[in-house]
């Protein structure tokens, strides 16, 4: 089967952009609908993209297999710690151990977003890990 | 008390550690290390035990917000003999694990995700997360299950896989149609708001309660949800079987021991008695059929869960107690059985009854170990499975049921006869050779792979050696052991579903082991002496061929569910 062009130049333009709205909902998470899960698995998805239409070669060229496995597990242990930190401070796991009783005019939580991050990280490295892993046994 | 987080979130920072392992050149050196929380919750539950024995149940909140929004984790007695349960006997499959070094970090990776899926599931009090405990328990169960990459290990995680999706798909229409009435996910509220509801009027919590029970029952694999376990538990690697049968089966067993009695869903106790009189019945027929010793062992897990449920069914004052050291003990003997079936396996390369080469003389220790989890699980005093089936016995009082379970038994004993054929050395002579040559001259029903040998390695031998001596104790000391258990049990919400007497004595026999009890134990051992003189002739053996063929069909048992639903909701109008 012959492949286009189309799929080519269209994957690569929208790849970017799919990346840029992933990381939108992983730093938004905490004031509107998306967070650390939704961002992950839309970020991952740019990477599916990238690596169905250039082939998952080009795609870890971009984000090496090798990285993204690191990621997944520092990201897996920083979540573990943040959680773990709150137990530490006598708050109880996962007690948002920044808040410090003040209300802010926006109710922006640090937490929540260092969480939201640390998710996106693993949820996003972990869902393109699978992919292409898959992509690769072909 | 954070320690109740921490039995979770410790076996998560195993998983975590291994994970990192396998990017790093210390691969073995962090492996190793992944498997130390097993320890640190280990003295966890240990520093818990008086607190959890006086009857404190400790509540934990997930995040600090308090429960109907939040995630509330539990310890009570109940939790924290299911925690004993999962750390003991992982433990004992680590040890197991180490000591065929075949494994790697993705392997303890996978092993520690599965203990920490089990964590959840028995401490938590939020059905939903209950339900995202059972994925990690069968994602996690699914890999491992074909981790070596053999033809028939992928296959049985595949059909483990379809089935287990399946079933958990009813579990969450359960939990769809209880979050529909109660407006909440937390278990504890929901009894409290149940508890002011008459029966009657609580119709779609029937229904969810029976799709909660189908959902679980194909995780616990009572008949006819059963299908997947022979092959799944057959032929995964030698120390998962034994995780999977040991205790994987249990947690889903005791997840609806809590959502029976949060539901006070007494109705069902004779479905469950009757269910589980048969599941014990026909399996042990199936077993007895099997040539292949892990598939033997794998039809005895289901026979002797049947006995489990069975007990649990009968609410006599005993039933809970019955039921619950049952499930212990056989965790204890039948991951000893799977460890040491799989070290003789793998020494001889050949998992065919009638060709492996018997352990005996170069394993003596194992062939030993065997020996005793063999007399468990037949039933022979003073080992542990005596104990528990006498509790049974006393449970079940003369209920019709029983003597299907008495038949089970003397099954029980003829099959492991059988098995004792890869320990004990013999020379087959005259018409035994005759059986032996036209056994393995017929063709079994499915085939029976083959290895190549290899050593089982060291370290095989602390878990044996723990484990024997676990059920030689909890059988010698079965008194103190079954006080222990109904004392840790009674104050929890379970206990107000057996009908126990008002001083809350469940009326633990005084003695385990008298004359009468121990003439009673000779019928058994006699009569099952003479069943496998039985299958060993030649009607036998081809009567054993051909109910090794039965098998059902995949459509089949998704209509066994639909129907399975349906009379576990119209239990509720009897």
């Amino acid at each position: 089967m012959r492949k286009t062009d189309i799929l080519d130049v269209v994957s690569r333009k929208l790849a970017p952009f799919m990346f840029l709205f992933g990381l939108y909902l992983v730093s938004h998470g905490d004031l509107s609908p998306g967070g650390g899960f939704q961002g992950g698995v839309v970020i991952a998805s740019g990477v599916i993209l990238l690596a169905m239409a250039k082939g998952s070669a080009a795609a870890a060229a971009l984000l090496p297999v090798r990285k993204l496995a690191v990621t997944e597990a520092v990201a897996f242990g920083l979540i573990l710690a943040v959680g773990l930190a709150g137990v530490l401070m006598g708050a109880g796991f996962l007690a948002d151990v920044l808040y410090d009783g003040t209300l802010l005019p926006i109710v922006r939580t640090p937490f929540v977003f260092i969480l939201n991050l640390l998710i996106g990280l693993k949820v996003g490295a972990g869902a393109s890990l699978i992919c292409l892993h898959l992509f690769a046994q072909e | 008390m954070s320690s109740v987080v921490l039995l979770v979130v410790l076996p998560f920072a195993g998983a975590m550690i291994a994970l990192v392992g396998k990017l790093v050149r210390a691969e073995p050196v962090l492996s190793v290390i992944s498997t130390v929380p097993l320890l640190g919750m280990g003295a966890l539950l240990v520093m818990q035990f008086p607190a959890v024995l006086d009857g404190a149940a400790f509540t934990y909140s997930l995040g600090g917000w308090p429960e109907p929004a939040g995630i509330a984790l539990t310890l009570d007695g109940f939790g924290w003999l299911s925690s004993v349960l999962v750390v003991l006997i992982s433990t004992m499959v680590v040890f197991a694990s180490f000591s065929s070094r075949r494994y790697r970090s993705t392997y303890f990776f996978v092993l520690m995700l599965l203990v920490a899926g089990m964590q959840v599931v028995v401490l938590t009090e939020d059905i939903f997360t209950m339900f995202v405990g059972f994925e990690i328990v069968a994602i996690s169960a699914y890999v491992l299950i074909a981790f070596d990459r053999t033809d028939e290990g992928l296959l049985a995680s595949l059909k483990y896989l379809l089935l287990s999706s399946m079933g958990i798909l009813f579990f969450l229409f359960g939990v769809f149609l209880l979050y529909r009435d109660f407006g909440t996910l937390s278990l504890r509220i929901m009894a409290e708001d149940s508890a002011t509801t008459p029966m009657a009027e609580m119709t779609s919590v029937h229904l969810a309660v029976a799709a909660l029970c189908v959902g679980i029952g194909v995780r616990t694999a009572f008949m006819p949800f059963h299908t997947w376990l022979p092959e799944a538990h057959a032929y995964a690697p030698h120390p998962v079987s034994a995780l999977l049968s040991g205790v994987l089966i249990k947690i889903s067993f005791f997840a609806m021991l809590r959502i029976i009695a949060v539901f006070r869903a007494t109705y069902l106790s004779d479905l469950l008695l009757w269910i589980g009189a048969a599941t014990a019945f026909l399996a042990v027929v199936w077993a007895l059929a099997q040539r292949d010793a892990k598939r033997l062992l794998a039809y005895h897990s289901i026979s002797q869960m049947g006995y489990v449920l069975a007990a649990f069914g009968a609410t006599s004052a005993l039933s809970l107690t019955a039921a619950f050291s049952h499930a212990m003990h056989h965790a204890l003997f039948k991951s000893l059985l799977f460890l040491v079936a799989g070290a003789a396996v793998q020494m001889s390369g050949a998992r065919d009854l009638y060709l492996i080469r018997p352990i005996g003389r170069r394993a003596p220790l194992l062939a030993f170990g065997f020996v005793v989890g063999a007399l468990s699980i037949a039933g022979v005093p003073p080992f542990n499975g005596f104990a528990s089936k006498q509790l049974i016995t006393s449970a079940l009082d003369h209920h019709p049921a029983y003597a299907l379970l008495w038949i089970t038994a003397v099954g029980t004993t003829a099959s492991f006869i059988k098995v004792s054929r890869i320990v004990l050395p013999r020379r087959p002579a005259g018409p035994a050779l005759q059986i032996t040559k036209l056994m393995t001259g017929l063709r079994s029903a499915h085939r029976v792979p083959v290895s190549e040998p290899a050593s089982a390695g060291v370290m095989i031998h602390i878990p044996v050696v723990v484990l024997g001596l676990l059920c030689l104790a909890t059988g010698v000391f079965a008194r103190p052991v079954s006080l222990l258990l109904a004392s840790l049990l009674s104050p929890t919400g379970l206990g107000a579903f057996t009908t126990t007497s008002a001083a809350g004595d469940p009326a633990i026999p005084a003695t385990f082991l008298s004359g009468a009890k121990l003439l009673g134990a000779l019928p058994v051992l006699l009569l099952g002496v003479l069943l496998y003189a039985g299958t060993t002739t030649v009607p036998g053996t081809r009567l054993a061929r051909r109910i090794e063929r039965i098998m059902p069909e995949l459509r089949t048992i998704l209509l066994f569910f639909v129907f399975g639903l349906a009379l576990f909701a119209a239990a509720a109008y009897r």
